[in-house]
């Protein structure tokens, strides 16, 4: 099943919504890095369990990349599905 | 009968603000249960009692603020173990508290200041409770020299003891301002004032509601006050942080010990380890780096534990705090208990839901007390190494630098190896640099073998 790119983005940002909610999202570059938004490695794993249970999808480890910003992980579930 | 008192959360908590009663008179309330909500300088925290039994009386009202050691509540015991009067304290390691307080912060109408006077009837002796004492020289002159009182200082030390720290605190506390009542700190906050620039009604200059100029809405006695505002929390974790700092690197003389450690072999370890599992039941590089602290500290045990009166207090388990930075700023540090004991995979549990709490709330005040040692990991904020500072009254810290890649001789050969800078920040009153060699040789071997970490420790490794 496709994961359309806009589907697969609001994925990602309710999850980091959930993970991290005081990142404001509406001013937040989609390019910005993951790290760069100050994700640590707890925050990110957090991301991914969030992910995996919205999509019913496992995301492998080591495959997300701490360089990675909300349009890169968003891109991966897409053209992933 | 016993009393339940404002717990002490860390050694720089000086004081507390009851945020809101989980209990009401004829409640029965087991050990563990949650019973109130409190805000510290750092946090705001579910507070646990220690005993079983009905809650007979609510002694202090929301919103009022309290020195650690006042009575709360008064709990009618379901055992014997606990005397009539005694105080209920956390069994961890956390001081028990000191006698009913000479000084509450509370003013009046709130119920805080006559809690002396209605229980000292309940009381069969006040020589039954626990009292702070001083037993070494250094702080009684230590003392004296700051014009510290220290029958109104509630010890954090084991067996209630007085220590510098405390009493350099106290001393602090006692600045213009610090004295100043709750409600005019508040309303300070509020307007943007400085309090300790205020020239108070009150003893000893101490600011008073009516000192400050007056707002719309006067501020209700009894009032629920809510948690801190971010910036306030920001303002007066930074403010207590800077106070414990700067009598760490006043006090303690502390020495430093480093060295890389190739993690070929545990890198590779844990990615098969996680291999096929879902994201939220992998390990993170983290857990094994406490595990193996925490292992490592059963063979140097003079790193495990605290610096009071002048004498080196072995800790009465691995209790293992995490420095976790907070995205607002500041940093807190939440304690595995007994970490030396935990599989992996409980270790990395129970760091992901603490630090998860710390971040976004629900930390008890059990996840707060008892630490032995802490660990820092700042390698994914860019740093190679970490040569940390002692929170006290521990002696030690260990600092985690950055996972990098480094040229590395491995079998005669040169190679490229992932690779972390490890940091032994230790009290040179308490141990010496041999002992902080042998500790770090010993988190080495662990790294080196992480099948080792993987399952509960066996009693006869310990």
């Amino acid at each position: 099943m496709t994961l359309p790119l806009e589907d697969a983005r609001q994925i990602v940002l309710d999850a980091l919504g959930q993970v991290a909610p005081e990142i404001d999202a509406s001013t937040m570059s989609f390019t910005t890095s993951l790290s760069d938004l100050d994700l640590d490695s707890m925050d990110q794993l957090d991301l991914l369990a969030v992910i995996e249970a919205r999509t019913g999808r496992a995301v492998p480890d080591g495959v997300v990349r701490p360089h990675w910003g909300v349009d890169a992980l968003a891109g991966y579930l897409a053209n992933d599905s | 009968m016993g009393l339940f008192t404002m717990p002490r959360l860390g050694a720089d908590m000086e004081r507390g603000t009851l945020l809101e009663w989980r209990v009401a008179p004829g409640d029965e309330v087991r050990k563990g249960d949650i019973v109130a909500l409190i805000d510290t300088e750092k946090s705001t925290v579910d507070i646990e009692v220690f005993e079983t039994g009905t809650i007979a009386e609510l002694l202090v009202d929301p919103g009022t603020e309290v020195e650690v050691g006042t009575p709360l509540a008064r709990i009618v015991s379901d055992t014997a173990a606990t005397g009539e009067g005694s105080p209920v304290a956390p069994p961890d390691g956390s001081p028990a508290p000191a006698p009913l307080p000479a000084t509450s912060l509370a003013t009046s109408p709130s119920p805080a200041p006559a809690i002396a006077e209605d229980l000292g009837s309940t009381l069969p002796d006040a020589t039954s409770l626990p009292v702070s004492r001083v037993t070494s020289p250094l702080v009684r002159h230590r003392a004296e020299e700051l014009h510290v009182d220290t029958s109104r200082v509630v010890g954090s030390g084991p067996g209630h003891r007085i220590t510098r720290s405390d009493v350099e605190l106290a001393a602090d506390s006692s600045r213009p301002g610090r004295g100043s009542s709750p409600k005019a700190r508040r309303l300070a906050d509020q307007l943007g004032i400085d309090i300790a620039t205020i020239a108070g009604s009150g003893p000893g200059g101490a600011a008073r509601l009516r000192d400050l100029p007056p707002v719309g809405e006067p501020d209700r006695p009894g009032r629920s006050t809510p948690a801190a505002a971010p910036d306030r929390r920001a303002a007066s974790m930074r403010s207590a942080i800077a106070r414990q700092m700067t009598i760490s690197n006043r006090e303690i003389p502390h020495y430093h010990l480093t060295t890389t450690i190739d993690l070929h072999d545990a890198i590779a370890w844990l990615a098969d380890h996680n291999a096929g599992r879902p994201a939220a039941d992998r390990t993170l590089p983290a857990a094994l780096f406490i595990s193996a602290a925490a292992r490592a500290m059963v063979e140097q045990p003079t790193l495990n534990g605290s610096w009071v009166d002048d004498g080196f207090v072995a800790a009465d388990g691995v209790h293992a705090a995490m420095a976790v930075s907070l995205r607002g700023g500041g940093l807190i540090a939440p304690v595995i208990h007994d970490a030396d004991q935990l599989g992996l995979d409980d270790v990395m549990r129970s760091l992901r839901d603490l630090v998860s709490r710390a971040r976004h709330g629900g930390l008890r005040g059990s996840d707060l007390s008892g630490a032995g040692f802490t660990v820092t990991d700042l390698g994914e904020h860019g740093a190679d190494a970490v040569f940390g500072v002692i929170h006290p009254p521990q002696v030690a810290l260990l600092g985690i630098g950055g996972i990098v890649d480094r040229p590395r001789a491995v079998d005669g050969m040169l190679a490229v190896r992932p690779t972390v800078t490890v940091t032994l920040t230790a009290d040179h009153r308490a141990s010496d640099g041999h002992v902080g060699s042998r500790y770090l040789l010993a988190f080495r071997r662990l790294l080196e073998h992480p099948e080792l970490l993987e399952h509960p420790a066996r009693t006869e490794d310990r």
